[in-house]
């Protein structure tokens, strides 16, 4: 299958037959994508190219191209990284950046969908939505340069009533190792226009393996938008310490289990909020006298039910829900509405080492999430957040840069998450610095032979990640 | 790629023996029905179609546990079984408990039917498959009410089999892919597969995504592996709870009707699965069509007036509900009837005004979380009924519906069919679900129906209106027309098939996948 190998400019040649000299490149010296191409990596695993298909007709033919050099297929939304893949192929080759895949093909202001290339960013999406004046909210990301479709893939979240991002996808276009172009659900029924309407189609629904996976890549998908609600009702509640963090997590839980809080609940301690303003320019954050856990959150929707659900809320909280005031309240009041904070194109914004873990949305969880934690990783300052969803909550662990310069903050980290494993906990995601080896590490039997099953279909060169062989029954064998 | 049947490899009498002597030693002699055994009849369609043909399998066999299921799989892979996963076998209206093909050894989970766990706090459950609806609300009865069943209107399937065919239910957990959270799976060659953490986290029923691919949708409609647990997200008892009902006499109405009704459904303001009947569709629950017309052919004219005035209903008829505290009950029907005024016609109504209306009463169960069996009620509509049913998905915009509702009504008229229809709404998207009730002993009329769905089939698909269930006699023409750029979805899931299941030993045929018919390379 392979022919001998290409030197750097036959390869770029190569390419730019199919995408144009303009959009053949080497890796900009210190792009590292969102972390993809971090220090983690070894150097002879660096991609030899950036190429930047500008439709997924070019992809469909750069995608064979890629197989039959014997290279790996590396592919990030843009420089961003975000939703860069994960299980990456373990040979060197070709970045495929789909940034220049930027159409927005749909907004549709009655059906309050969007049908949007993979390069498409929340910042574009929010500007064309913006300037045509339609009456839809987003909920993107903090980052408004990732792309919307990268965001699904790392399965990142927002605050609003549709900030499970891979719950809002309804129909995705991808191309395979193979250079097959798939739709997934209705849109697979020529002439329907379901395809970002309703979510399955008939037979088995594949829409799950482009997240969170390399089985192929995105090239477009549609995207439910929320209706702009009625009335929105943002407030925040300063927490002096953990143990009434822990209290209203209880309080809350029964609201959001049925409903009565539309969206996702922040709770963000000093430092989060501190190194988000400090981000965004603002060094408001640092003053003294803030509390050590902020809670944010909004209501959603008919004026008199927001009123009746605001009622409830006041009874849980011991205080009727205020809105906050301060540099951090701004922007996390932006966030409630969905929009983005700043506009990061490079991504070194992710470059740090973070993980989430997953726990029950309860105030005990919480505690022992944060005691395990901090017990394995104080020396480095560890940033937490907390986010509250209908029938779990999330601990998001952020290292500072700073900080993890000395000491074996990726060890240290790693030790907590297998503490935290071993406790019944769950892991969210992770930093790419951590993912290759959380996922050889904590990826049970069962689903890693499933994996490899997948793998050997849909991409039988290996191109797209690396897999171990599948040999049927070899998991139960080895039990 | 457009697949089609071959028939099972029949196995020869030698070998048919060695495999039902390997299978009594696994299972226990009690638990293997072979030819002969009246069990075998229990596996087939209770509403067969006569174009469809013998259906009939070889064997059955009723393992209690995974470890006999992983057996089964072993023997079945020796001896080149054709082996068919049932969990209730209540798939009415598609095919019910019979297998694609005759010749198949049959693999009945009847007897796993433990709640292994209701988590009360969190909300859910986690079942197997031989577990009811009608089981798990009686569980949740037993603990107290507080958390609801979200139930077809076939109570006697289960949660598991009912997700695995991608089914829906009436409340605000109503579509039952979206409230499912853990799977466990064997595979073909017996891995067993857990979906979540795979590390039996405490969060494995709460969080839906894996730290990796999610997976569990390629158990949705296939043949990929034999699914036996499943979390299902319960829905917490809520304050209050109000069903209602929407009339509209006009046919010509529903464009009006259904365009009124979008905004509300978008902004959430129509919870759960509002279901938008027919006049015969909601009349069959409480009358038969005897009482109305002699002879064949759809009702006329004059009957549906009669029906309409007798019943009080339109030819339109929404059963819906409202969920929550008293207050927030009273903003819901104030936003409706705001709506509704555009609506010529339009009439709201609630229970105290319903008592007769065999429908309401059904639909205002299920909408309020508790199992009814009254939906079977309207198979009396023709006498000793059946029916087979026919869904099609439309954008949520009345025109589309309009012209979909008239071309629905001018096909089941044409072969002599009562328009039983009925649209679901969903936020985006309108289900469109049309029922041929036909006499269930009569061959003339199951061939009716046959040749009903084949011409709604053909009709819809022209007009880009995908079916997104399908009666094992329509699976592979209903995956032929999800054919877009060279069958690609198609191969991508024949290329799983064919590497999962290498032999070919689960469902032969289930949803279109058959084994070996990837071609390995795109065209």
């Amino acid at each position: 299958m392979t022919t001998p190998p290409l030197d750097t400019a036959q390869l770029h040649a190569r390419l730019a037959t199919v995408v144009g000299a303009d959009h053949v490149s080497a890796v900009p010296s210190g792009a590292c994508y969102g972390g993809l191409l971090g220090a983690h990596l070894s150097a002879d695993l660096h991609p030899r190219a950036v190429v930047r298909p500008a439709s997924a007709e070019q992809l469909q033919r750069l995608a064979p191209m890629i197989a039959e050099l014997g290279h790996g297929l590396w592919s990030s939304g843009n420089a961003t990284g975000n939703g860069a893949q994960r299980g990456h192929p373990r040979k060197a080759g070709v970045l495929v950046d789909l940034g220049r895949m930027n159409r927005i093909i749909d907004v549709d202001r009655r059906g309050a969908f969007a049908v949007i290339e993979a390069g498409v960013t929340y910042a574009e999406l929010a500007a064309h939505v913006r300037e045509r004046d339609l009456p839809l909210w987003l909920d993107a990301d903090t980052n408004g340069a990732h792309t919307v479709a990268g965001s699904i893939a790392s399965r990142y979240t927002g605050l609003t009533p549709y900030g499970d991002h891979q719950a809002a996808v309804c129909g995705i276009e991808a191309v395979l190792a193979n250079g097959a172009l798939l739709r997934t659900g209705m849109g697979a029924l020529p002439g329907s226009d379901c395809g970002a309407r309703y979510k399955y189609g008939f037979g088995p629904a594949l829409d799950g393996l482009f997240s969170r996976a390399h089985f192929g890549v995105v090239t477009r998908l549609g995207l439910w938008l929320m209706p702009a609600p009625r009335k929105f009702m943002p407030f925040a509640l300063a927490l002096p310490d953990l143990a009434s963090m822990a209290r209203t997590i209880d309080r809350l839980q029964p609201l959001m289990l049925d409903g009565g809080l539309g969206g996702h609940v922040l709770i963000a301690a000093h430092s989060s909020d501190a190194a988000l303003l400090a981000r965004l320019g603002n060094d408001a954050g640092r003053s003294s006298g803030a509390p050590p856990w902020t809670l944010y959150g909004a209501l959603y929707g008919v004026p008199e039910m927001v009123e009746h659900h605001g009622q409830r809320l006041a009874l849980a909280l011991d205080s009727a829900p205020a809105a906050g005031q301060g540099a951090a309240w701004d922007a996390r009041l932006r966030q409630l509405r969905g929009e983005a904070l700043y506009n990061d194109a490079d991504g070194h914004d992710a470059c740090a080492l973070s993980f989430t873990l997953l726990a029950p949305a309860s105030g005990a969880d919480v505690q022992a999430l944060h005691h395990a934690v901090l017990t394995r990783l104080a020396e480095f300052a560890p940033r937490l957040s907390v986010q509250l969803a209908r029938r779990y909550l999330t601990l998001t662990v952020e290292l500072p840069d700073e900080s993890v310069a000395d000491g074996d903050a990726a060890g240290a980290a790693l030790a907590a998450i297998k503490d935290l494993l071993g406790a019944g906990y769950g892991l969210h995601s992770s930093s790419p610095a951590l993912a290759a080896e959380l996922t050889a590490r904590h990826t049970p039997a069962g689903l890693r032979h499933l994996y490899d099953g997948l793998h050997t279909a849909l991409d039988p060169y290996a191109m797209l990640a690396t897999r171990g062989k599948f040999t049927p029954d070899k998991a139960r064998r080895k039990r | 790629m457009k697949a089609s049947a071959s028939p099972a490899q029949p196995i020869d009498a030698a070998n048919g023996k060695r495999a039902l002597d390997a299978l009594r030693t696994a299972l226990g002699k009690d638990w293997v029905f072979a030819a002969g055994d009246q069990a075998l009849d229990a596996y087939r369609d209770d509403y067969a179609l006569a174009p469809h043909g013998d259906t009939r399998p070889w064997a059955a066999v009723a393992p209690g546990n995974l470890k006999q299921i992983q057996k089964v799989l072993e023997i079945a892979r020796r001896y080149k079984l054709a082996l068919w996963p049932l969990s209730t076998g209540r798939n009415l209206g598609y095919g019910g408990a019979a297998a694609r093909q005759a010749g198949a050894l049959m693999l009945d989970l009847k007897r796993m039917k433990r709640i292994i766990e209701v988590n009360e706090r969190a909300a859910y459950a986690v079942v197997e498959p031989g577990v009811s609806y009608l089981d798990l609300a009686a569980r949740l009865r037993k603990l107290g009410g507080r958390l609801w069943v979200d139930s077809t209107g076939s109570p006697w399937g289960g949660p598991l089999g009912n997700f695995l065919e991608r089914g829906v239910g009436y409340t605000p957990y109503g579509q039952h892919s979206d409230t499912q959270c853990g799977l466990q799976v064997v595979l073909a060659d017996g891995t067993v597969v857990d979906t979540a953490s795979g590390i039996k986290a405490r969060t494995d029923n709460l969080y839906r995504y894996s730290h990796g691919a999610w997976v569990d949708g390629l158990f949705n409609q296939s043949n990929f592996g034999i699914v036996t647990r499943i979390g299902v997200q319960l829905m917490p008892a809520p304050a209050g709870y109000r069903p209602y009902l929407v009339t509209v006499d006009a046919e010509e109405n529903l464009q009006a009707l259904l365009d009124a009704l979008r905004p509300l459904s978008l902004e959430g303001l129509l919870p759960g699965r509002p279901t938008l009947m027919t006049l015969p569709r909601a009349a069959a629950y409480g009358a038969t069509r005897a009482q109305y017309q002699t002879g064949a052919g759809p009702l006329r004219a004059q009957a549906h007036s009669r029906l309409m005035a007798e019943q009080a209903r339109g030819y339109w008829n929404l059963y819906g509900a409202f969920y929550g505290a008293e207050a927030l009950l009273d903003v819901h029907v104030r936003e409706l009837q705001n709506a509704l005024r555009a609506v010529p016609g339009a009439r709201l109504h609630f229970a105290d005004t319903r008592a007769d209306d065999a429908a309401f009463k059904c639909r205002a169960a299920l909408m309020g979380g508790a199992p009814s069996m009254d939906e079977y009620k309207t198979l009396d509509w023709v006498g000793a009924g059946a029916h087979l049913d026919f869904t099609a998905v439309l954008p949520f915009d009345g025109d589309v519906a309009q012209s979909a509702s008239e071309a629905a009504r001018e096909l089941c008229h044409a072969h002599g069919f009562d328009d039983c229809a009925e649209f679901q709404l969903e936020p985006r998207a309108l289900r469109l679900e049309i029922r041929l009730i036909f006499e269930r002993e009569v061959v003339a009329q199951q061939r009716a129906a046959h040749a009903a769905v084949s011409a709604l089939a053909a009709r819809f698909v022209s007009l880009g209106h995908g079916s997104p269930r399908a009666h094992l006699a329509f699976m592979d023409d209903t995956a032929a027309s999800y054919r877009w750029s060279d069958d690609a979805l198609a191969h991508a899931s024949a290329a799983i098939k064919d590497v999962l299941d290498a032999q070919g030993v689960l469902a032969p045929g289930k949803s279109a996948l058959w084994p070996g018919r990837h071609s390995g390379r795109r065209k």
